[in-house]
This record gives C-alpha cells, sequence and structure tokens, in this order.
C-alpha cells in the first residue's frame, strides 16, 4: 500500500462521482428562479437529459442506486409526489439497457431522437402519477411543453457532457 | 491458470447480471412504495423535502443572485428608453396618490375611533418578513416557491406571502433557512374570498393554470369581469382584505379570477404576520412611526 496509490484511486473515486455530482447540479440548476413564466411556464428536466446521457455513455458511473437518489432528489427539492421522477429515470434507464447494441454505435441525432422517443414514457409516468395524486386530470398542455423543452436542450447537455467527459474522466486513466 | 480464470468469469458474470436485475427490481418496488406512502402520509415525506430544501438553500441563493443580477442589468436597459414617459407618469400617480393618502389618514383615524366605540376585539397590526426567492418550482403538476426566510426568521407555516401587488400564496413548509410558498395558481391552493362591490362570498380555487377559478356556494351572483377579489378571512387563515386580483372572465362553471400579483418579478415575498395589539398600542401605532409604515404598505398593497 504505497501512498501513490492511496491517492490515484481517491483521485479517480472523485473522478468517477462526477456524472452523478454534475446531475445532482442541473437538478438544482433547474430549480433556479428565472422569474420569465410568459417565456417558459415550464422548465425543461435537465436531470432527464442527464440521466440519459450517462446511462448512454458511461453506465457504469450511473447505476442504479445513483438513479434512485437523482430521482429521490429531484422529487424532494421539486415538491413533486415523491417516487414520480425515480420511476420515470427508471423507465429511461431500462429502456436504453434493453437496446445496449443500439447505443453502442448511434450516432449523435440518433441519440437524440431516441432520447425523444424514449423521454416520452417517463414524461407520461410523472403526468398520470400527479393527476393520481392530485386526484384530477392535470392539464397536459403544460407537461407537453416541458418534454418538448427538455429534448430541446438535450443537445446543449450533451455538448456539455461530452466535454468534461474529456476532460475530467478519460484523463483520468479510464476510457 | 487462465482456464480457471475464464471458468471464474463464466461463473461471475451471470451471477453479476443476476445481482444487478435484482437491485433494480428492489429499487423499483421502493419507488412504487415511496409513491404510495407519500400520497397519504405527508409527515415524514414533508420532513424529508425540509431537510433537503434547507440543505440546497445555500446553493439556490447563490445560483440566484447572478441571474437577478443580469436581469437587473436588462431591465435597466430597456427602461432607460421610457424613463421620460414613466416619469410623466409617475408624477401624476404621485399626485393623486397624495390625495388617497390623505383620504386614508382621515379614515383610519375615524376607523380606529368607531372600533374603538363598538369595542371590536379583533384588531390585529402587521409586521412581515421579507424573504428572497431562491428557488422557482413552477413545473406543470405544481406552483410553488422556495423563499430564503426560515423558521429562525419568523416563517410559519400557513403565513400570507404577498407580492409586491397582491397575495402570491401561503407559506407551505418551513425549514431552518427557507421556506416553501405555495402560491395560489397551485391545485392545492383553496382560499375564500370576496368578490366586487356586492362582497360575494367563494373559493378561490387553483387549477394549475395561470387564472385560478372562483367557486361559488349559490348559483345567482352578480359580478362582472374586471370586480376585484380580496380575500374574505373566513376560515382564520388570512386575514381579511388582503388583495388577489380582478374577475378576469366568466363560464358556466364560474369565473377565472387574474391574480394581480407580477409573477415574472417575483423576487421578494413578503410573509405577512400577524400580532393581535391592544386598543393603547393601535393608538401608540398611530403616532409612531415603523409600525404604521407597515400598516401603510400593506393597505396600499391591499387597495390596489
Amino acid at each position: 500500500m504505497d501512498d501513490s496509490g492511496f491517492w490515484n484511486r481517491l483521485d479517480l473515486l472523485a473522478r468517477s462521482l462526477f456524472p452523478f455530482v454534475a446531475s445532482a447540479l442541473l437538478i438544482i440548476i433547474g430549480f433556479a428562479p428565472l422569474r420569465a413564466p410568459e417565456i417558459a411556464p415550464a422548465l425543461p428536466l435537465f436531470g432527464m437529459a442527464a440521466v440519459y446521457y450517462w446511462c448512454v455513455f458511461r453506465p457504469d458511473l450511473m447505476p442504479h442506486w445513483a438513479i434512485f437518489l437523482l430521482g429521490l432528489f429531484s422529487d424532494l427539492l421539486g415538491g413533486t409526489l415523491v417516487g414520480s421522477s425515480i420511476l420515470a429515470f427508471f423507465a429511461l434507464y431500462l429502456a436504453i439497457s434493453s437496446q445496449r447494441r443500439f447505443f453502442a454505435h448511434a450516432s449523435f441525432f440518433l441519440l437524440w431522437l431516441a432520447f425523444a422517443l424514449f423521454a416520452l414514457p417517463a414524461f407520461f409516468i410523472m403526468w398520470s402519477l400527479a393527476c393520481w395524486n392530485a386526484g384530477a386530470i392535470i392539464t397536459p398542455a403544460p407537461s407537453a411543453l416541458q418534454y418538448v423543452l427538455t429534448v430541446a436542450v438535450y443537445p446543449m447537455i450533451a455538448w456539455f457532457f461530452g466535454q468534461s467527459q474529456q476532460a475530467i474522466l478519460q484523463s483520468g486513466g479510464r476510457g | 491458470m487462465h482456464n480457471r480464470a475464464q471458468s471464474v468469469a463464466r461463473i461471475t458474470t451471470p451471477l453479476r447480471a443476476w445481482a444487478q436485475r435484482l437491485g433494480v427490481t428492489f429499487l423499483l418496488l421502493c419507488a412504487l412504495g415511496l409513491t404510495i406512502v407519500s400520497r397519504s402520509d405527508q409527515g415524514t415525506i414533508q420532513q424529508a423535502r425540509i431537510v433537503v430544501t434547507d440543505a440546497v438553500a445555500p446553493i439556490l441563493a447563490a445560483i440566484s443572485s447572478p441571474i437577478a443580477t443580469v436581469e437587473e442589468a436588462v431591465n435597466a436597459v430597456s427602461e432607460l428608453s421610457h424613463l421620460r414617459a414613466e416619469n410623466v407618469a409617475l408624477r401624476a400617480d404621485n399626485a393623486r396618490l397624495a390625495g388617497w393618502y390623505q383620504q386614508a389618514e382621515t379614515l383610519k383615524a375615524e376607523n380606529l375611533v368607531l372600533r374603538r366605540m363598538l369595542n371590536v376585539p379583533d384588531q390585529t397590526e402587521f409586521r412581515y418578513v421579507t424573504a428572497q426567492v431562491i428557488a422557482d418550482v413552477r413545473g406543470p403538476f405544481l406552483h410553488s416557491v422556495v423563499v430564503q426566510a426560515g423558521q429562525a426568521d419568523g416563517a410559519r407555516i400557513g403565513l400570507p406571502a404577498l407580492g409586491e401587488q397582491g397575495l402570491a400564496g401561503r407559506v407551505a413548509q418551513v425549514g431552518e433557512r427557507a421556506s416553501r410558498v405555495l402560491l395560489i395558481t397551485d391545485i392545492n391552493s383553496r382560499i375564500p374570498v370576496l368578490v366586487g362591490s356586492g362582497r360575494e362570498r367563494a373559493i378561490l380555487a387553483g387549477d394549475n393554470s395561470p387564472f385560478p377559478r372562483l367557486e361559488f356556494g349559490s348559483q345567482d351572483v352578480a359580478f362582472m369581469p374586471g370586480d376585484r377579489v380580496v380575500t374574505s378571512g373566513h376560515g382564520g387563515l388570512f386575514p381579511r382584505g388582503l388583495a388577489i386580483g380582478t374577475v378576469e372572465s366568466l363560464d358556466d362553471k364560474g369565473a377565472r379570477v387574474r391574480p394581480s400579483v407580477d409573477w415574472s418579478h417575483m423576487e421578494y415575498l413578503r410573509l405577512l404576520q400577524r400580532q393581535p395589539l391592544s386598543f393603547e398600542q393601535l393608538g401608540a401605532a398611530a403616532d409612531a412611526s415603523p409600525l404604521v409604515g407597515q400598516a401603510v404598505t400593506l393597505s396600499a398593497a391591499a387597495s390596489r
């Protein structure tokens, strides 16, 4: 057990926590007050885009417990029914893990398209659970808008994570 | 050696996959259980929400400050162009309001004398906590904001939260540093109100749309678009007469209300604390400036 080995491992651990921490930060940023309801009555769900990105590119760094914690965090902070974001994130996770072969070779555009496709059931889960919780049908329009916004911000999030993946994860000795 | 490693891998790989699948199933069941529990049992879940919100409050405050600064800068530039016109309008407003102020002072003094004569016990004076809005969780499913004022600052569950132009919501959860305010447009918000000059009693019920609904007890009620909607004070949660908005439109199910609070410039909310005062204190308050200053601000907000 030499000293450099320990520090190396600590460094590696910190780097491998990056996807989780960055996703949690994105969830927090999603709740920052923009005070512009006339521009965006609903903000995109950054957390969902983040979970999708890491599940596709580094599933080893976005294990199921991390997805559970991120969903729980999002629900507790956002005030939504606890469990609804967890289930929505898991829907995304399961969809991706069932199509591993497709994701291994997909181009950016295809990945974006797949996100638009897979996020749909995830949003539907959140909406139906919110309706169940409220005991009434909630107007689906804001939810639909949030879905569109979330799909629209995906390229930005993917770009940001792509850059940081190169800077933080690959310089850590793991590809 | 090589063969042995291979055979070990042949056993551990399916085992690992199996454990992974088991873990996912377990967590999925946990999530389902949480969903069911959090719908019925609010105590523990609310506590957890408060803890998380409190923990994140410093980060949210740090993020929201630069956003506010950028927004103010953009506003400052755009306001420069209509500075002159605004100045003229403000002068006119000021002259008009000065007249109203005199009238309000006269009425207030008169009101105090009359109340004293009638011995009306329900006389309250207001203090408020001004709190910065640090998180905006207005999503498709709920309309609430987080403000940077907690237990220690005097925030309590149920306190009305006022924006500059009128009632924004009420405090729903209180933590150490931060509190959550449920907005009047939220589907869980129901406020007893009075409508128009006829003072019709109604319930203002949010439905996650920008224009909350008015629900009336009786069918034949007389009101029109543009009628003012204020809190009625029934139920004792809110004081009477806080401005909420105006009737926006009528339909066969009832009416919709346009809240007067400006959602896009909601940087601060005032949490109104009620404190019963004796007549002696009230009389003193009429002379002392700080309390009167607060009371006048409140009535100015309420009368708009």
